[in-house]
């Protein structure tokens, strides 16, 4: 299954969007991004690619603001 | 050793609160939001359940601005000196803390001009008009204890926080006093910045404590590592990483998580019933004594916190709680870091005798306290 990682500003809006999600029972993991050294330390949530529109309308109503998307490799 | 001294922390922790804490220095020693293995992922999740119960918990509805400070004079300086400008006017109570009175006192010789609201004790529509009358359209801000920390007196902040929401003016409150032993909604009460003490009325450990941010902080007190956007040098604005800069104190947060669950699950309302029902049980038997004197009206639930002020006539209030702690009574004499409060109450020369009841405390251990007193007035009047 392909997953995507949307990088959030912050470890903690990357815990909310995971909370949000799995209230609305889509699977979501909180994980540092890989490669993302060029701003600096980033989090964000890894959901499954099929579940992206959803998730997308679920972070958009929580106020939860994506700085990236980005394949995951591993 | 029976403990009297709740208002300055609580003195017995919960065991469900102790375990947290060993729970975090065993299993949690990493540092969060920093790491990308699973225990720092793990120990950030759990912190942020602690936000997410805190804003429940207190009806700001915004996990994202609870912010952990190393205290509750610490929220309350983050918000003051990150909002406050030269030629800003503030609003605060006749009552407050040194956590207020001193940074604002500082704010005022940097340009910042101050005005006290006088508390009318037991008039609580009265004390509201006076916070009404002193706001203008210059007014950046409205600072108020929720309860005084010398008499227990419940300040009315949610007609407070409906006049500053209908004149546009933030509403800051200290809840040192109050956060886990009343009822408190920042929604309903139309509160911007909540600054909390879990070390007392959520049973967490000292050296934490609690800022909900609703509004705008413009300016931080201090900067540096965050674990987000670190090629910038300038400070992130997302909340609460903006504010929380350094490691955080895990312990301290699981203990706060705690704290919150062992609150919720006895229940607000039942704790502070059985707490001011003791703290009534006691005032009416100081007041039967002859040679004590109390400050306050007998509490009543909805106007006052289970602390009160007494002192013995005649004595400096240092002595009298020396006298109680040789039998084995904690209490705390002195001005309580509230000279405003006690100026207000005439008592600045003594200070007052201050007791406290939490949770653990019970009539047995009330019986104690007053008979103590009953001796050392018996004992002192010969």
């Amino acid at each position: 299954m392909r997953k995507v990682q949307l990088v959030t500003t912050t470890a903690t809006y990357a815990n909310k969007a995971k909370t949000a999600l799995r209230a609305k029972g889509i699977a979501a993991e909180v994980r540092k991004v890989q490669g993302g050294t060029a701003a600096g330390c980033l989090f964000g949530i890894v959901v499954a690619a099929d579940d992206l529109g959803r998730v997308k309308n679920v972070l958009e109503s929580e106020n939860v603001r994506i700085i990236a998307e980005k394949e995951v490799q591993i | 050793m029976i403990y009297f001294d709740n208002a300055a922390t609580t003195g017995h922790k919960p065991p469900e609160v102790i375990s947290a804490v060993n729970r975090a220095l065993n299993e949690y020693s990493v540092n969060p939001g920093r790491g990308g293995y699973d225990r720092s992922v793990e120990c950030t999740e759990r912190i942020y359940e602690c936000r997410k119960k805190l804003s429940d918990m207190f009806g700001a509805n915004a996990p994202e601005r609870v912010i952990f400070t190393a205290n509750c004079t610490a929220a309350i300086n983050y918000v003051l000196k990150g909002v406050c400008r030269k030629g800003d006017h503030v609003v605060t109570s006749s009552m407050e803390h040194n956590a207020v009175a001193r940074p604002l006192y500082k704010l005022q010789r940097k340009g910042v001009e101050v005005d006290f609201a006088e508390v009318i004790f037991g008039d609580p529509d009265a004390t509201a008009r006076s916070f009404e009358r002193l706001i203008r359209p210059d007014t950046r801000l409205v600072v108020c204890t929720h309860a005084s920390n010398v008499t227990g007196e419940i300040l009315p902040i949610e007609a407070i926080g409906r006049i500053c929401a209908d004149k546009g003016v933030p509403f800051l409150v200290d809840a040192a006093q109050t956060a886990g032993i009343v009822d408190i909604d920042m929604q309903r009460c139309k509160i911007d910045y909540l600054c909390i003490a879990p070390h007392k009325g959520l049973y967490a450990p000292m050296g934490t404590g609690v800022l909900i941010a609703l509004g705008e902080i413009p300016d931080t007190l201090f900067e540096g590592g965050t674990g987000s956007l670190s090629t910038s040098y300038d400070q992130p604005k997302d909340y609460p990483e903006r504010f929380e800069s350094g490691t955080v104190n895990v312990p301290g947060i699981m203990g706060i998580s705690a704290g919150v669950d062992f609150v919720r699950k006895k229940g607000i309302d039942s704790i502070y019933r059985h707490e001011l029902g003791l703290m009534t049980y006691i005032y009416d038997r100081l007041k039967s004594i002859k040679g004590v004197v109390l400050y306050t009206e007998r509490p009543t639930v909805g106007r006052f916190v289970p602390t009160l002020s007494f002192n013995i006539s005649g004595m400096d209030s240092t002595t009298a709680a020396t006298l109680l702690a040789k039998e084995g009574i904690a209490v705390r004499a002195g001005l309580h870091c509230a000279s405003m409060a006690h100026r207000r109450l005439g008592t600045v020369d003594i200070g007052t005798v201050r007791i406290c009841c939490s949770v653990f405390n019970n009539r047995q251990q009330a019986d104690k306290l007053l008979n103590t007193v009953k001796n050392i007035v018996k004992f002192y009047k010969k």
